[in-house]
């Protein structure tokens, strides 16, 4: 037995999901491949027996999948596509499984795939139709990180702080909106609701991170690396408190979950993916006219540049680090919603998108809003446009590439600023 | 003020970038820009040998870039500077441009920084021993053989140990660098450059932050560092010091060299005097 | 009450497992790595966040020389192959990066583990490094040659049984990987005590504290980091090796950015810069994991902790929680770890 304990811890390392919804919640998963071959972006969709959609969601670049399942009966697990060239339902096998639930228990369901090809690598022939949609994707994308990224490329700026808790704030504003969503059912046209509540939410634990750890510690001398490392200690108490206390599985908003896509010329989205562009552009643009025009944005780019003389043309530097990061939170938070909305909202999404901010940032330059806003759309469509060549799962190579060799060939980034000789 | 010290500058010319009869570094066409502004534009300068040079200028004139350059802590946008060597028999020219700093260290021209970087979180004593030049235990290949390097650590232990006393710091041989007083900590730093016998020995405002009570023992000091050969360069703003010990001065502003000379000729150099105008310094160099 | 929830708990169970923990294979596993990493951070002042990068080398190394049957399959040259992957990721790491300043380091090490992973774990790799599933492949995972078989079962001198007393029962397989395992981690720190008592070990803490001093002082700086990142790199490399033989398999899952921090947490835990400081924060380390993971465990169970704040699935969490929160307590209150000294403890950006 106590042999079974020491195995099981060593387990429990490396596969940090034990703590899985696998007794308590129903859950339908699985995995859409051909032989070992992984298929991602494919949409499953489960309908109930009374035809009523429970919950749509598409693979992962894992090829994995899962919806949570709110009632036990008989559901109808859809395999909706799109399935690349070459590959198909089996010959005799249905696109189309019929699940019956009988108790709170996660099931796995598996389609069964044909491939046309023999080759290893699924080979998906090319048009400009599908790389302009990649790229619209990757603006989608890149202005999201834009939005997430703000905030770290700022807290850098302004107190010299690495902070790695920053995409977590991505992910907490995420599921504060799905929390407040369906506690109070602020979903449809009220969602917006939720999502300025989160937002705001965000915005305080932002300003509580400030007073309350980072702030104190800066003045009882800390240095910057010591509090990077705090930061990390930080990252991971927040993931997996939102772990705990939010649960394992992906989830969608309940607002705008399944839509048609819109067909506007070539490209072909779902409209909320529309309005998440605008909207992700028009705060930008928002937040780039704050910065220029009012004297707190001045403040902020001031103290960013140069903390000493700014301090001593009379800016209350404390003042402007304390709202860099209410406002560095919110926009995080605000990010993370958006992505909840195209993508799904889970514990990890801070973990998984903590690179792509760190390579957005140092991109475009650390310490300045605009490097961040620059950095994120490039890197966002570097890194949704490079699937048109490479496989899906090196997405973030790209990013990661990026982010390699700015800090090796110009660390300052494209904005940034040489830091002045010692 | 002495100017007898060094017979041989008696007949060299007073003029910036002029000729010695025997240099042990030449500088040509060095010039740093930063930005637009040009920190250090020297066309020619020569460094006698076994003589203590004084560097001086006001604030911003380049002095510490230019020590900076040479010692191969920054990379000058052009130019070159040579290293003249003396033994008994020969005598040889290195080209120092390009080298990295460890390289021009370990050819014999050894720098102290103007914030002391006396290494604070190891022992006086270990301070000096990182200082010899030929310990082969820093070798990767025969640190885990102390039969290879533990007779040479003995030798090494005996020099550090006689700078140590020479520097009057013995006594605190096996404390913290930290604990030492500002002043103290120059004298280490003096002494650790010391240990591996540098040919010409670069000084950054040696006498900054010291306590007035020991400047007159660091003066001794260096005084002996020529005495014994060294040959001794060194930055500072005090103009009793310089005027003090100084062999040969240099005057730099705005990054070029503007007079050299023997102390007295230099303090009666009106562009000298221009040069410091407002500055308490011009008073000082009026009743020298 | 605390007498009421002492008595829903079973100390001798507490004792036994965190004890066992703190003493068992993952113990001293993370005890060499930290090892590795305090050469790295403790004694060279380098900021490395991509620790997991080279046991990624090392056990992936192993496992591919080994599975492709390269060097004639012998296991103890995949061993060597693993190690030399070593020193290869430590120079793709060093020769561009050791000029960086810190915090730029540390997310270049980051970036780098990051992008061995990912690369690891591609499709397109699948028939060298298993991809996703990793190696050795699932169909040959029951095969009866597997080089964690070698060592556990072929190289153990052990003759078959269960040793030990009290909860401290180990079977014959165990301890010897245990053996093993601690007495790499005694030969390692053997290693780095020997190295820093030299002349050599004298530079790296001068480099260390400043860099500029060294330079001027005739030490060529960058050649003694790239060596540092080199030692230090294969013996988190054999700390990988050695996690692979325990599990009996190599998956990019394995080796994700948390478990670099697992090893910092330790480190720090014990105290960077010490010889010791990497064996007693790893033992700690575990001891006192293991000890609050039972401990919520019974309380959830018996009831003592309402199903609100915490259910049994979620005490694995706890386990990064409690990890997360160890990490920023140290660095605030108790930076130089249990047995480190204050004053070698804070580093500053250069």
């Amino acid at each position: 037995m106590l042999i079974f304990a020491l195995a099981a811890f060593c387990a429990s390392l490396t596969f940090p999901l034990v703590a899985s919804a696998l007794d308590n919640e129903a859950v339908f998963r699985g995995t859409v491949r051909v032989g070992r071959e992984v298929i991602p972006d494919v949409t499953v969709s489960i309908v109930d027996d009374a035809g009523t959609e429970v919950g749509s969601v598409a693979s992962g670049d894992d090829g994995k999948w899962a919806i949570p399942i709110p009632y036990i009966g008989e559901f109808t697990v859809q395999l909706i596509g799109p399935l690349p060239d070459g590959i198909s339902i089996k010959e005799g096998a249905s696109s189309e499984v019929i699940v019956v639930l009988e108790e709170i228990r996660t099931t796995s369901v598996g389609f069964q795939l044909q491939s046309e090809e023999q080759k290893t690598i699924l080979e998906i022939p090319p048009t400009w139709e599908r790389l302009l949609n990649r790229m619209v994707s990757g603006l989608k994308v890149g202005l999201l990180v834009a939005l997430a990224s703000i905030g770290l490329s700022l807290i850098f700026g302004v107190t010299g702080l690495v902070n790695f808790a920053h995409s977590e704030m991505v992910a907490f504003g995420a599921v504060i909106a799905l929390v407040l969503e369906s506690s109070m059912g602020l979903t449809g046209g009220l969602f917006p609701i939720a999502v300025v509540l989160a937002v705001v939410i965000g915005g305080f634990l932002g300003l509580f991170l400030e007073k309350g750890i980072f702030g104190p510690l800066r003045r009882k001398k800390m240095t910057n690396i010591s509090l990077m490392v705090v930061s990390i200690g930080l990252a991971f108490l927040m993931r997996y408190l939102m772990l705990i206390y939010h649960g394992a599985e992906p989830e969608t908003y309940e607002s705008y979950k399944i839509q048609k896509g819109i067909s506007l010329g070539p490209i072909e989205l779902p409209p909320k993916d529309y309005y998440i562009i605008a909207i992700a552009f028009v705060t930008l643009v928002i937040v780039g006219i704050l910065l220029q025009r009012t004297r707190l944005g001045t403040s902020m780019r001031a103290v960013s540049d140069n903390p000493a003389l700014a301090e001593s043309s009379g800016i209350d530097v404390n003042r402007t680090i304390m709202w860099v990061w209410i406002f560095g939170s919110a926009l995080a938070g605000l990010g993370g919603i958006m992505i909840g909305l195209t993508q799904v909202v889970e514990w990890q999404m801070g973990e998984k998108i903590l690179l792509l901010i760190f390579a957005a940032v140092t991109l475009g330059g650390l310490g300045t809003a605009y490097g961040a806003m620059v950095g994120g759309i490039a890197i966002g469509l570097a890194s949704e446009t490079s699937t048109f060549w490479l496989d899906n799962d090196l997405k973030f190579l790209i990013a990661l590439a990026v982010l390699i060799v700015i800090l090796l060939v110009r660390p300052q980034g494209i904005l940034g600023v040489r830091e002045r000789l010692g | 003020m002495s100017d007898n010290n060094a017979p041989e500058l008696k007949n060299i010319e007073p003029t910036p970038g002029s000729q010695k009869p025997d240099p042990i570094l030449k500088v040509d066409n060095v010039v740093r820009s930063f930005g637009g502004l040009r920190a250090v534009d020297i066309d020619h300068l020569e460094v006698q040998r076994g003589i203590i040079t004084a560097f001086i200028g006001p604030n911003g004139a380049g002095k510490t870039t230019l020590f900076n350059l040479i010692t191969g802590f920054d990379k000058p946008d052009s130019g070159k500077w040579t290293f003249h060597q003396l033994s008994k028999s020969d005598s040889w020219t290195t080209d120092l441009s390009g080298l990295r700093p460890h390289q021009i260290a370990h050819k014999g021209m050894v720098r102290t920084f103007q914030l002391t970087k006396s290494l604070a979180k190891m022992t006086v004593l270990d301070n000096m021993l990182l200082g010899a030049a030929e310990q082969k235990g820093e070798f990767l290949r025969y640190a885990l053989i102390p039969s290879r390097w533990k007779s040479q650590e003995k030798e090494i232990l005996i020099k550090a140990e006689a700078l140590l006393e020479k520097f009057n710091l013995s006594h605190m041989r096996d404390e913290y660098a930290a604990t030492l007083s500002g002043g103290q900590r120059k004298l280490l730093e003096m002494a650790r450059a010391l240990m591996s016998e540098p040919k010409l020995i670069l000084l950054d405002e040696p006498m900054a932050g010291v306590n007035p009570v020991l400047v007159e023992s660091l003066l001794a000091h260096i005084e002996n560092l020529r005495d014994e050969g060294v040959s001794v360069l060194f930055i500072e703003h005090d103009m009793d010091a310089i005027m003090g010990i100084s062999d040969w001065i240099v005057v730099l502003a705005e990054g070029r060299i503007i007079a050299e000379g023997t102390p007295s000729e230099v303090s009666k150099n009106p562009a000298v005097i221009d040069a410091y105008l407002g500055s308490s310094i011009a008073e000082e160099l009026k009743d020298v | 009450m605390i007498m009421n929830i002492l008595a829903g708990v079973d100390i001798g169970d507490l004792l036994g497992l965190a004890l066992r923990a703190s003493i068992g294979v993952q113990a001293a596993t993370f005890a060499l790595a930290a090892v590795g990493l305090n050469l790295h951070y403790g004694y060279t002042g380098l900021l490395n966040f991509g620790v997991v990068a080279f046991m990624a080398a090392g056990a992936y190394g192993m496992a591919i020389f080994f599975t492709q049957g390269w060097l004639g399959g012998s296991l103890i040259l995949a061993i060597a192959g693993g190690l030399v992957f070593a020193v290869v990721i430590a120079l793709s790491i060093g020769l561009p990066s050791l000029r960086l300043r810190a915090d730029y380091l540390a997310i270049t090490t980051i970036a780098i583990a990051e992008v061995l992973r990912i690369s690891f774990r591609s499709q397109r790799l699948l028939d060298l490094t298993g991809g996703p599933f990793g190696l050795p492949s699932i169909e040959d995972r029951n095969a009866e040659v597997s080089f964690s078989e070698i060592v556990t079962i072929d190289w153990n001198p052990i003759s078959d049984g269960s040793y030990g007393f009290w909860r401290l029962k180990f079977d014959e397989q165990t301890l010897w990987v245990m053996i093993l395992g601690w007495t790499l981690v005694l030969l390692a720190t053997l290693l780095i005590w020997g190295l820093m008592k030299s002349p050599w070990g004298r530079v790296i803490k001068a480099i260390r504290e400043d860099e500029d001093a060294a330079r001027a002082l005739g030490k060529n700086v960058f050649s003694y980091k790239l060596q540092s990142l080199i030692i230090g790199g294969m013996i988190v490399a054999l700390a990988g090796i050695t996690r692979a033989m325990n599990t009996g398999f190599v998956e990019t899952q394995q080796f994700k950015p948390q478990t670099t921090f697992f090893i910092w947490t330790v480190l720090i835990l014990g105290g960077a810069a010490s010889v010791w400081g990497p064996v007693i924060g790893a033992v700690s380390f575990w001891f006192i994991i293991v000890f609050v993971e039972e401990l919520l465990r019974q309380m959830v169970e018996s009831g003592w902790i309402p199903s609100v704040i915490l259910e049994s699935n979620d005490v694995a969490s706890v386990r990064m929680i409690m990890m997360g929160i160890m990490l920023g307590v140290l660095m605030i209150w108790r930076p130089q770890g249990l047995v480190g000294k204050k004053e070698e403890a804070q580093i500053d950006v250069r």
